[in-house]
């Protein structure tokens, strides 16, 4: 059921902005999408309501400034999940490896909840993800005899919960939740590279990273609504013995992660 | 030599001792550094230093952990700054002409520990150095396989 009251260009002239998120509740029946409520009225009071609930509110109009946002008349895409994880997640990767030459490259990856949208128009998304276990990702590498390498890269990732969501063109609305209350999200490495004189020459690509929750929406949304919540302990550790190394090692550890981008479009 | 003045010199031998053993007793023979007298802040600040300066990466010679606004521990231990820890973090990036509403809440209560422990020589020579001209590679890449 859709329902678009105004659909006009929200033209406002705004320096303060108070924003909330309503905690109304949508009779949306399974298998039905459920629609927007948009409203402007003369007070220049936005309410933007459905998927969850989008309220904008308390629009102070001072100066000459203009903002003006397109809000979306009418949705092309509308996207709904929810993604619920109560076991722990867990990767391992051991590696002794001998005489190795050209590229070298691993990956270990522990997601609990994991989405990746790609979207062209305006869209409407409502997302929730929910982690109550554990996430840990390992990796242990001896690399011997490295004496014709040339690039090295060995990544390892933990996350609890993760969005991806790119909308190519469009003027849409993002609605999503994450929570995290599992006890520890943890990524290490220890790694132990031989062959220094090569390795003086070798580009080592390395990135640990762990985060609790991770959202990153590009482009098309002009309108977004994110609560993360993140309970975790989270550990990065990289632990290397090279000698001669030149690239720098990256290791992160975040609880709560958010991109918005919106560089690639037509305004 | 009189007797007064050997005994003298005996007392000054003795003061100087006693001197030295309250010297020896006052010197913490553990590592204090870490306690903090100052109660105007909270264990683990620095005095005159906001809690946002402690979301970022820490040397192992400055501070073994740090807090964020919860007052959660944030550890970054490494030799430089290649370790970095955020309990929350917003990038928003737009365009000229672009408008773009966002509302966010993040909240983090647990903590945060990025560290690196690098070991590494950066003097020409090095141990376990392979030479390229002391093996067949073809051969030996074969032999693993």
């Amino acid at each position: 059921m859709k329902k678009v009251k105004r659909t006009n260009l929200l033209t406002t002239t705004a320096a303060v902005v108070t924003m909330f998120v309503s905690g109304a509740s949508y009779a949306c029946n399974p298998g039905e999408v459920c629609g927007l409520n948009l409203e402007i009225n003369d007070d220049k009071v936005v309410n933007i309501e459905g998927l969850g609930g989008v309220d904008i509110s308390g629009i102070t109009v001072v100066g000459d400034t203009e903002v003006t946002v397109d809000v979306p008349a009418s949705v092309q895409n509308v996207v709904e999940f929810s993604q619920t994880n109560v076991g722990n997640v867990s990767s391992n990767l051991d590696y002794k490896g001998q005489w190795i030459a050209g590229d070298f490259t691993s990956q270990i990856a522990s997601i609990a909840n994991s989405a990746d949208i790609e979207l062209d128009g305006d869209s409407a998304v409502e997302a929730g993800q929910d982690n109550s276990g554990d996430v840990t990702a390992f990796g242990d590498y001896e690399l011997n005899h490295l004496v014709e390498i040339d690039n090295i890269e060995i990544d390892v990732t933990a996350v609890a919960n993760n969005a991806n969501i790119n909308d190519g063109n469009g003027n849409s609305i993002l609605d999503i939740s994450q929570n995290n209350t599992g006890e520890v999200v943890t990524a290490s490495l220890d790694a132990v590279f031989n062959g220094q004189r090569a390795l003086t020459e070798a580009e080592i690509d390395i990135n640990v990273s762990a985060i609790g929750n991770n959202v990153s929406a590009a482009d098309g949304f002009i309108v977004s609504s994110i609560s993360q919540h993140n309970c975790a302990d989270i550990e990065a550790v990289a632990n290397v013995e090279v000698n001669g190394m030149r690239d720098p090692i990256n290791v992160t550890a975040v609880g709560n992660n958010l991109q918005i981008s919106r560089i690639n479009v037509n305004n | 030599m009189p007797y007064l003045h050997r005994l003298t010199i005996f007392f000054m031998g003795f003061m100087t001792i006693f001197r030295l053993l309250i010297i020896m007793l006052l010197v913490p023979s553990g590592n204090l550094y870490a306690m903090d007298f100052e109660l105007d802040r909270g264990i683990g600040f620095s005095k005159g230093r906001d809690v946002e300066d402690w979301v970022e990466a820490k040397s192992i010679s400055n501070s073994n952990f740090s807090r964020n606004s919860n007052l959660n521990r944030i550890h970054s231990l490494g030799s430089s700054s290649l370790a970095s820890s955020f309990g929350n973090s917003i990038v928003i990036q737009t365009q000229p002409g672009s408008h773009v509403v966002v509302n966010a809440s993040q909240i983090n209560h647990g903590n945060q520990n990025a560290e690196v422990n690098l070991k590494s020589l950066g003097e020409p020579q090095y141990k376990n150095v392979e030479e390229p001209t002391e093996y067949d590679l073809d051969r030996n890449l074969q032999f693993a396989k």
